[in-house]
């Protein structure tokens, strides 16, 4: 009996894991319901699918530039601030976020930037003074970066909880308009992943795209399914819901391709989806070698357009966004977390991201040509911000060093940098966790970067005056040779010991 | 920019990702063939380097995921927190290490012996070794070429760790050279105190405690062999490899000896599998098994189960063939 139990019990268990892998996500979801939305609003056909005064998508537009110029009525100068909203710290976590990436609009006459946060509130604050405008509290964590559009006249922010409800508010006051539960609650249900919500317009009204993930722990009927969600914006209402996936997703990105709604998004599976806008129909899928994270970015003035896809496999892709064929890949030396920002430049479109390798990388979105390369002294888990600044155009980057870069496009030289603090906990597993990327924002004629960073605090630099910086001699190598000769030491130690007191 | 190329042949998928198993049904196909040239006992040497090359060359071009001594135990950690949550990607992390565990528990530690790639390229570099020093030993004496030889590589391997980190900041991926110097603290005392090999093996118990405790505590450590099977392309890793592999010069199979931790959790289960080792009676006590074997895991027909490869090299090294590799169920009947 021993013996059988030896020869069997480990294949059995591997075929009964094997079957659960296989056989999961077929059980259809509790029907989702729209919960009270306040007043429905009229749905109208804006033009254009983004204004300088919206923030429709995770890094604001498909080319994930995460960068904003407002002008501004007033004499008033932004400050530098400094936002923390409240003195207690949740404990650590593994895979924990502290902020969601935030978005920044104009909202009436205020210029608001909007955040979410580990301690389940989203924040509205005054991008120039760094004072608190309003908050809502949810009962869940927010790493949703809050989609900003005007419907029907009205301001209203989009974002998921992970207490697997969809928000609406009005970005004015903050007062709810509708909510969307995804699904039933349950004992065995988990927290949900809700993406950054799209928003974009679709036969003449303004629809909202979310893609989030749930599971459900339930062995009667265990759940676990990534899917599409379009709603109506204006009231909540469900145009379509698509499964594509069972592991969390990415944030969508939007784009026109050949005049047909497409929406790509990508999944820790390794696959990245191109769903059609209009039902949600796959139309294609590629397949990466390792997870992906990070969020795609769809470059359609270029031909042929490509969507850019970074994985954990350390490679940067660009996909032919009509079929989902490969142009080309570039292998890194690490992870990609960091969603890859596309930018004009010198005449040729360029893609800027950064990697787990301590590099912020510059390609030719053509070819996969690197441009040029720079080192951080951390892993680079940021997406990039990119804009232009009195002809010149930058990249600003937030690195594992505990360091927000700010580089110059065209060369890779470092212009400034800002050291927003230190990590909020005593230590951190690097790759472990998806912190939140900066922002630029042009504010009555000055550059300001907004940095919701992992001490706990939201930062607003002004970028000032830019300059090459000298780079600093290091002595990593010595440090290196210093954990060598510890390392040899303990070894010795360890060696004594045995000699001492181990068998003989 | 990275200054390693890609090596891994094939470009499209081979994850265990979702609609694509090729990668791990390749691993289950050369466990299949390890498995059967393991039944065989005519030529079984030869057949096992012919699982080695197999297995070297699928896990250099094919194989993509991490398969590190460490990333197998930490995989393990992390897959098993996906359950219920993440199937697919709890299944990913998981596969591998459950279809070892699996198969030791049936044949023993026959990835460590027959598999597993590091312990391949250390076999290699060490046989090549005893043919230059034309002797038999696994540990090389400790005379002033043996010692000045190991002085030079460690002088060369601190020239160049200076040389590379000296331009990067120190990464999570930098401890697989702290495991390599350790190494080669270990290798010293090894070749100074042949007499201690006991004592030094007691090292990777300690190794596995490390392992486990960094994953609890959520400190990255990585195995030194991550840059050839991973395809991660690091210098510290690059380094950590070459030097386990020159290691081997030394004392053979001296990462396996000393610090693997995996294999120390694949060789416990020789205790209990159900294929294993058995010395019968008539063992004249010639001393054979002892030279064939790699890592000083049977001595005189004493086999010490503990640090066993399941190599089978001192089975048919017997002249009397008293040392058998039996199925313990269908011989018991």
């Amino acid at each position: 009996m021993k013996n059988l139990l030896a020869r069997f019990c480990p294949f059995l268990i591997l075929m009964a894991f094997m079957f659960r892998a296989g056989g999961r996500g077929t059980t259809p979801l509790p029907r989702p319901v729209v919960m009270h939305g306040q007043d429905a609003h009229a749905a109208i056909g804006d033009a254009s699918m983004q204004t300088q005064q919206e923030w429709p998508s995770f890094r604001g537009s498909p080319l994930n530039d995460a960068a904003r110029s407002f002008e501004v009525s007033s004499d008033q100068k932004p400050a530098e601030w400094v936002f923390e909203p409240s003195p207690w710290t949740r404990p650590y976590r593994p895979g924990t976020g502290i902020w969601s990436s935030p978005s920044i609009g104009k909202v009436g006459e205020r210029i608001i930037l909007f955040v979410g946060s580990y301690d389940k509130n989203l924040y509205a604050i005054n991008a120039f003074t760094g004072r608190e405008l309003w908050r809502y509290t949810t009962g869940g964590e927010i790493f949703s970066t809050p989609a900003l559009a005007t419907v029907g006249g009205q301001p209203l922010l989009f974002f998921g909880s992970a207490e697997r409800i969809l928000y609406a508010l009005d970005a004015e006051t903050g007062s709810k308009v509708w909510a969307y539960q995804l699904v039933d609650w349950r004992y065995t249900v988990g927290e949900s992943y809700a993406s950054s919500p799209v928003v974009f317009t679709l036969d003449g009204r303004k629809v909202v795209l979310f893609c989030w993930w749930v599971h459900d722990a339930s062995f009667a009927q265990p759940i676990e399914t990534a899917e599409a969600l379009l709603l109506d914006s204006a009231d909540g209402q469900r145009l379509w819901q698509q499964p594509f996936s069972k592991s969390p997703p990415s944030s969508p990105c939007f784009a026109l391709i050949d005049g047909s709604a497409r929406i790509f998004v990508s999944a820790r599976d390794g696959n990245t989806y191109c769903l059609d806008g209009e039902n949600g129909q796959l139309l294609w899928k590629h397949t990466s070698r390792g997870e992906i994270v990070s969020s795609p970015a769809c470059a359609r003035h270029l031909n042929p357009p490509l969507v850019f896809i970074g994985s954990r496999y350390g490679e940067m892709h660009a996909l032919d966004a009509r079929d989902g064929s490969e142009v080309w890949a570039f292998k890194a030396g690490h992870w990609i977390h960091s969603s890859p920002a596309v930018m004009e430049m010198l005449g040729e479109s360029f893609v800027v991201f950064g990697s787990h390798d301590q590099a912020v990388y510059c390609l030719n979105a053509r070819t996969g040509r690197v441009r040029w390369t720079f080192f951080t002294k951390g892993d680079v888990y940021s997406s990039p911000a990119v804009f232009q600044d009195d002809g010149k155009i930058l990249v600003a980057v937030a690195s594992g060093d505990d360091y927000l870069y700010v580089l110059d496009a065209s060369s890779g030289n470092e212009l400034r940098r800002y050291h927003p603090g230190r990590f909020l906990w005593g230590y951190r597993v690097v790759g472990d966790s998806i912190w939140s990327s900066p922002i630029a924002a042009r504010l009555g004629g000055q550059w300001m970067l907004f940095a919701p960073f992992y001490d706990g605090q939201v930062h607003a630099f002004s970028l000032g005056q830019t300059s090459d910086i000298a780079k600093s001699p290091t002595l990593y190598g010595e440090i290196m040779l210093v954990k060598i000769a510890l390392a040899a030491l303990g070894t010795l130690l360890v060696i004594g010991l045995l000699f001492r007191f181990g068998p003989r | 920019m990275t200054p390693f190329v890609n090596w891994k042949l094939l470009r499209r998928t081979l994850i265990p990702f979702q609609e694509s198993y090729v990668e791990l049904a390749a691993c289950l196909a050369v466990f299949f063939f390890a498995l059967l040239c393991s039944s065989i006992t005519r030529r079984r040497q030869f057949w096992r380097h012919v699982v080695q090359a197999v297995s070297l060359l699928m896990f250099f071009f094919v194989v993509s995921s991490c398969l590190g001594v460490f990333g197998l135990i930490r995989n393990a950690f992390h897959g098993a927190s996906l359950i219920g949550k993440d199937d697919l990607n709890a299944f990913y992390f998981l596969s591998m290490t459950v279809v070892i565990i699996s198969v030791s528990f049936h044949s023993g530690a026959v990835f460590c012996g027959w598999v597993c790639p590091t312990g391949s390229l250390q076999e290699v570099v060490s046989k090549t070794g005893r043919l230059l020093r034309k002797k038999k030993e696994h540990i090389a004496p400790s005379s002033q070429i043996s010692l000045s030889g190991l002085a030079a590589v460690t002088l060369a391997f601190l020239i160049v760790v200076y040389r590379v980190f000296r331009s990067r900041r120190p990464f999570p991926e930098d401890s697989a050279v702290l495991w390599a110097i350790s190494l080669v603290v270990i290798i010293l005392f090894a070749v100074l105190f042949p007499g201690r090999e006991r004592a030094l093996k007691a090292f990777r118990p300690i190794s596995l405690g490390l392992i486990i405790l960094s994953i609890l505590f959520g400190i990255s450590v990585y195995s030194p062999v991550h840059f050839v099977f991973s395809n991660v392309h690091d210098w510290a890793s690059a380094l950590s490899t070459l030097v386990i592999m020159l290691s081997g010069i030394w004392v053979a199979r001296a990462w396996c000896r000393y610090l693997c931790p995996f294999g120390y959790v694949c060789s416990q289960l020789n205790r209990v599998s159900l294929r294993r080792l058995v010395v019968s009676e008539g063992c004249a006590r010639c001393g054979r098994c002892g030279e064939a074997c790699e890592v000083g895991a049977i001595e005189k027909g004493n086999v010490n189960y503990g640090a066993c490869t399941m190599c089978l090299a001192c089975a048919d090294a017997c002249p009397s063939q008293c040392i058998r590799y039996v199925n313990q169920g269908r011989d018991s009947r």
